[in-house]
């Protein structure tokens, strides 16, 4: 039990579900997980807001793998700033990545809460997110597509460069401009390595593929994550959570139904199933159901408007 | 509005702090929002007596969700409140029924949500007891003191030995403020108030 390993949030405590360990080693591992952004000697001012964005990312639902890299990445680089204080050779950061998945699987925002804790453990001077995909990138003359996506990675300087469905740059074979678009981010990406991160993003085959066409594009990229399909239990707690946070809550028949309606969704439609934003369509549209049932009755009470039932899901929830 | 999170072992006295910190700001019932592991809400309205009776008793693990209630601490011309969370009580060892680990872990899980935190021990149980305060307690200090303002109550100051147990409690924490208070008895609590006030 030795054995030293960054250990996420939901590992500890899922260890004090099981009676694994007791609550003082549980604190002291929450210790030393947030230790690294808690402290940090260097920027005060970051220190601050630094516990938030951590938290907003210990609060997505599953991604076991996204929190346990980025709960490395942070040991690392505390690490490394130590060592150049002490006068030591220290890599460079580099940590551009290759997001995969499907849609809704988190990829964007991910990256978005990325962006915030490297900004806080001062990685990044910002931290902001642009967001870009082929047609911000690509020009429509010759030297049009440098110009572009160089305007572009200049916004994007001291944040996150995300390219959603990147693997469209290289669509349109030899000829197309996508491939001016690669070379001008892969330059950019060895001049700019301190003040930006860039990830690329899409669908898991398609963005093999792409990498297998490029690569020296794939080496380039240190970090690859794939965002996983979310289970049937994740999907439950997503809706769970979204009703929470929007202060709902669900009969234990509308919570048969809603788990039966995400089954059926995931047993049909084939590319779009393990997906948070599906479940994000089917709530509000609930939560608007329920409002038109409510609208009818008279003397609401505070659970009335709180309670989401069976029938204000419908049956096939259909788009 | 602050969050103040009442933690501790269980049985140290955290659920009766709570409702008698309430009737002491002058609330005249008590309005408590229950929430648990598997995110079930429920709201409790209870008059002092009923809560002391329903919600307190003699044996540990009482507690096995998270309450909150809102209690204010300055009334006049600016009302300053506090939301005081009561929790479930943590302890180190492993062998508890399913309900009491979830209750833990809900506790553990909500604790960076916390703008205060106060802790309590039992203080008799430490002059008698040599392992309190416990690896918990410990534990806990540390967590809660780099995190957010911090403040050590010793419970039970009525009973016999309690004093013995204050001084080992303070010598054990030399770096944070430690009060005796009485929550049964209701004393210290003005001196409690006044620290709150001061995190606020």
């Amino acid at each position: 039990m030795k054995e030293r390993q960054v250990r996420t949030l939901d590992q500890i405590l899922s260890d004090v579900e099981n009676g694994t360990i007791g609550a003082g080693q549980a604190l002291s591992l929450m210790r030393e997980s947030k230790f690294f952004t808690s402290c940090p000697s260097n920027n005060k001012s970051h220190a601050q807001n630094a516990p938030d964005a951590l938290h907003e990312l210990e609060d997505l639902i599953g991604l076991d793998e996204v929190k346990r890299l980025v709960l490395e990445i942070r040991a690392f680089a505390e690490i490394r700033r130590r060592r150049l204080e002490k006068g030591l050779a220290a890599d460079p950061l580099v940590l551009h990545m290759i997001f995969k998945g499907n849609p809704g699987t988190g990829k964007t925002t991910v990256a978005r809460v990325m962006g915030k804790i490297f900004m806080q453990m001062g990685i990044l001077s910002k931290g902001h997110l642009v967001e870009v995909e082929r047609a911000d990138l690509v020009g429509e003359y010759i030297g049009h597509t440098a110009q572009k996506t160089r305007e572009q990675i200049k916004k994007a300087l001291g944040g996150i460069l995300f390219i959603d469905e990147a693997y469209s740059l290289a669509r349109g074979g030899e000829k197309d401009f996508g491939k001016e678009a690669i070379d001008t981010l892969v330059k950019a990406m060895e001049d700019h390595k301190d003040e930006l991160v860039l990830v690329l993003a899409g669908y898991q085959e398609e963005m093999t593929k792409f990498l297998l066409t490029n690569p020296g594009l794939r080496s380039r990229f240190p970090i690859h994550i794939d965002f996983p399909d979310y289970s049937l239990e994740e999907l439950m707690r997503i809706a769970e959570l979204m009703l929470s946070q929007r202060e709902y809550r669900l009969t234990t028949g509308a919570r048969e139904k809603l788990k039966k309606i995400l089954a059926d969704k995931r047993k049909t439609h084939e590319a779009e199933t393990g997906n948070a934003r599906l479940v994000r369509n089917i709530i509000e549209k609930t939560i608007r159901h329920q409002a038109v049932r409510l609208l009818a009755a008279h003397n609401l009470s505070k659970e009335d408007l709180m309670m989401i039932t069976e029938e204000d899901l419908e049956g096939d929830g259909e788009e | 509005m602050k969050r103040c999170f009442i933690l501790g072992q269980p049985n140290s006295g955290k659920t009766l702090f709570m409702i008698n910190l309430a009737e002491y700001c002058g609330l005249s019932s008590l309005e408590l929002l229950v929430t648990d592991s598997l995110g079930e809400m429920k709201t409790l309205s209870l008059c002092f007596e009923d809560a002391r009776k329903d919600l307190v008793d003699p044996f540990p693990h009482r507690t096995l969700s998270l309450q909150h209630a809102t209690v204010p601490l300055k009334k006049g011309k600016i009302k300053i409140s506090i939301q005081m969370v009561d929790t479930v009580g943590l302890s180190d060892s492993l062998d508890h029924p399913e309900p009491v680990r979830l209750g833990m872990a809900h506790t553990l899980k909500q604790i960076r949500s916390a703008d205060i935190v106060v802790h309590i021990i039992d203080a008799p149980r430490a002059a008698v007891d040599l392992d309190v305060p416990a690896f918990v307690d410990l534990e806990l200090a540390r967590y809660a003191s780099c995190k957010c303002p911090y403040l050590v109550l010793a419970n039970k100051m009525d009973l016999p030995r309690a004093s013995e147990g204050l001084a080992k409690i303070k010598a054990t924490f030399p770096s944070s403020t430690v009060l005796p208070i009485s929550a049964l008895k209701k004393r210290g609590f003005r001196e409690v108030k006044a620290h709150l006030l001061r995190f606020i």
